[in-house]
């Protein structure tokens, strides 16, 4: 099932379109810097790691609109689940074929910052790789996600909540602090802010802005975080998907 | 009615070679309901009794919106029963040991639009747990048996309709299925298509499969099918073997070109039935009608007697006498397939 989804994404031509404009354009950071004369180096930094993050998303977004929506329109699922597999290894192929996808198009992207940061300052950055590299995990949580929500929702609904989730995770530290004004809003904000991951943590781009480096801390917590995220949220993609009537 | 049904079904024999057997799918008491908006609850299938034996071609006939494609949901475990259940040889439909023993083939499979022939077969091989050599053989054995081995490499995008629906069968065959169910397995196909796809139901009997069909196209099932069940609105009507379900009817049928009101007025005081909207007229006449006289008659009038047969009640008549005594709307039997 796996391998099927990797063939069947290798297929999409807005994937190529969106990874060959992802390579462009992180590949050309160093054109940003203008924007910020003095800061160049921090700039770049920013810029290329938000990029990795948001043709990321773009991809997963992509992705998941097809994921399994898909197959249900198209009635695949109905000869798939005839045969002799399961529904969670339905589930789990087609969420590693995704995440083998996004994973990948993530590792590529960071190389490719990696290698047009070395050429703009002429040495090799290990704290900007430490940042860069906790960005792939961000995805595959992201995508973890994507395919939570496509077992029980169309396209439009897996493009809305998942990137709401996203960026409610982002600023789920703000989330807490906020005042609130009434005991609703305050059960509220708290719900959120437990059932909607902690993506705020991949940032590790903020000790680079001040000149700090990064601690490996900062960077396997964030990939465990991940991981341990993942492994819930695909039980529950598992329970809803295996109770649902196609 | 539903005393009639059972009763129907246990006098029913099963098929000769395997009157031993246990049923490759029973459905028992098998009860769909959908919940709709404002509490609304529609029943597409109600306490369905059903046993389907091994190496029988089985026929669930009605037209849309009767329970058909509920039916075969239900014994895949797409969707589960709200009550009732059933089995697929004794195993839960959701339980992987049913799922090695059965093909599906959807109506108007759609397939991954990049895949050829050779390569679906073999995704959906892979997924049955086949490989290597066996899964080649397998595909290359399939491929044949569906007649498409020359257009193997042509992508599921440039296939007609025809050649995705064979290798639909195909895919649903590729795990050697004892019981392969399809649904409107001839949908859209040109008579040609419709004809090859029949054959090779009635050659997968013959080679000791059982063939689960879900068909709105009445003349087709009861040209294939050993026996047919009759739904209607989510309830089953009848259900037995196809020469038991048309019962002998003692009268001759004559159809006559040109033939006038006179003749049809004439024939009428004798007691005989006339179809005329038709081209040519249709005389039924009972067996206490003497043909000769009718004949007679015919000729007398100077219409152009075409033909004198035995009438043979179809299925369609069948199934129009079983909605209409059960209060049911025929009119439902104009659908999509008109």
């Amino acid at each position: 099932m796996a391998s099927a989804t990797i063939r069947e994404a290798k297929r999409m031509r807005a994937l190529h379109i969106i990874l060959i404009f992802a390579i462009v354009a992180i590949g050309a950071v160093r054109v940003f810097k203008a924007f910020s004369p003095g800061e160049e180096e921090k700039f770049i930094i920013d810029t290329g790691i938000n990029l990795i993050r948001l043709f990321g998303l773009l991809t997963g977004l992509m992705l998941g609109a097809m994921l399994i929506s898909t197959e249900i329109e198209r009635k695949t699922i109905h000869v798939i689940m005839s045969k002799p597999i399961s529904r969670g290894q339905f589930l789990l192929g087609k969420f590693i074929g995704a995440a083998a996808i996004i994973v990948g198009s993530a590792v590529i992207m960071v190389l490719v910052f990696m290698a047009a940061y070395t050429l703009e300052f002429h040495r090799f950055n290990v704290e900007v790789l430490k940042a860069a590299i906790v960005i792939p995990f961000e995805l595959l949580l992201f995508m973890s996600i994507v395919t939570f929500v496509s077992t029980f929702a169309g396209p439009i609904f897996v493009i809305v909540f998942s990137v709401s989730a996203w960026v409610l995770g982002h600023v789920n530290d703000f989330l807490a602090v906020i005042p609130k004004e009434s005991t609703l809003t305050a059960v509220v904000l708290n719900v959120v802010g437990a059932v909607i991951p902690h993506f705020d943590i991949f940032d590790l781009t903020r000790p680079l802005m001040v000149g700090e480096t990064v601690p490996m801390e900062l960077v396997w917590k964030p990939i465990a975080y991940a991981i341990g995220w993942v492994a819930i949220v695909q039980a529950f993609a598992y329970i809803v998907f295996n109770e649902r009537e196609f | 009615m539903t005393s009639d049904v059972v009763a129907e079904e246990r006098s029913a024999p099963n098929p000769p070679s395997s009157a031993e057997a246990l049923p490759v799918a029973t459905c028992v008491e098998l009860t769909k309901t959908y919940k709709l908006a404002m509490g609304h609850e529609l029943t597409a299938l109600s306490k369905l009794n059903l046993e389907v034996s091994p190496n029988e071609i089985f026929g669930i006939v009605g037209p849309n919106g009767s329970g058909k494609t509920t039916t075969l949901k239900l014994l895949l475990g797409l969707i589960f029963p709200t009550s009732g259940f059933c089995t697929i040889m004794g195993h839960h439909p959701r339980s992987p040991l049913s799922k090695q023993s059965v093909g599906f083939m959807p109506e108007g499979p759609f397939f991954y639009q990049h895949l050829n022939g050779a390569e679906i077969i073999q995704f959906f091989g892979q997924l049955c747990g086949l490989g290597g050599r066996e899964l080649r053989d397998r595909t290359e054995e399939l491929l044949q048996l569906v007649g498409m081995s020359a257009r193997r490499r042509v992508v599921i995008s440039q296939c007609s309709k025809g050649m995705v629906q064979r290798i639909g069968l195909a895919a649903a065959m590729v795990n050697d299925p004892d019981l392969v169910m399809m649904d409107e397995p001839t949908s859209g196909l040109d008579p040609i298509g419709t004809r090859e796809i029949k054959d090779l139901i009635v050659e997968l009997r013959s080679r000791g499969k059982t063939v689960l069909v879900c068909s709105h196209l009445l003349e087709q099932v009861q040209e294939m099918c050993d026996r047919v069940a009759i739904l209607h609105r989510g309830e089953l009507l009848r259900v037995g073997r196809v020469d038991e379900i048309l019962s002998p009817v003692d009268e001759s049928e004559v159809i006559v070109g040109g033939a006038s009101e006179e003749l049809v007025a004439k024939l009428g005081q004798m007691g005989v039935g006339a179809d005329t909207a038709r081209r040519d007229a249709c005389f039924r006449v009972p067996s206490s009608v003497p043909i000769f006289d009718v004949l007679s008659v015919i000729q007398a009038s100077g219409a152009e007697l075409l033909s004198v047969s035995k009438f043979q009640e179809t299925l369609e008549t069948v199934f129009l006498r079983a909605v209409t005594t059960g209060q049911a709307d025929p009119d439902d039997m104009r659908g999509e397939h008109d």
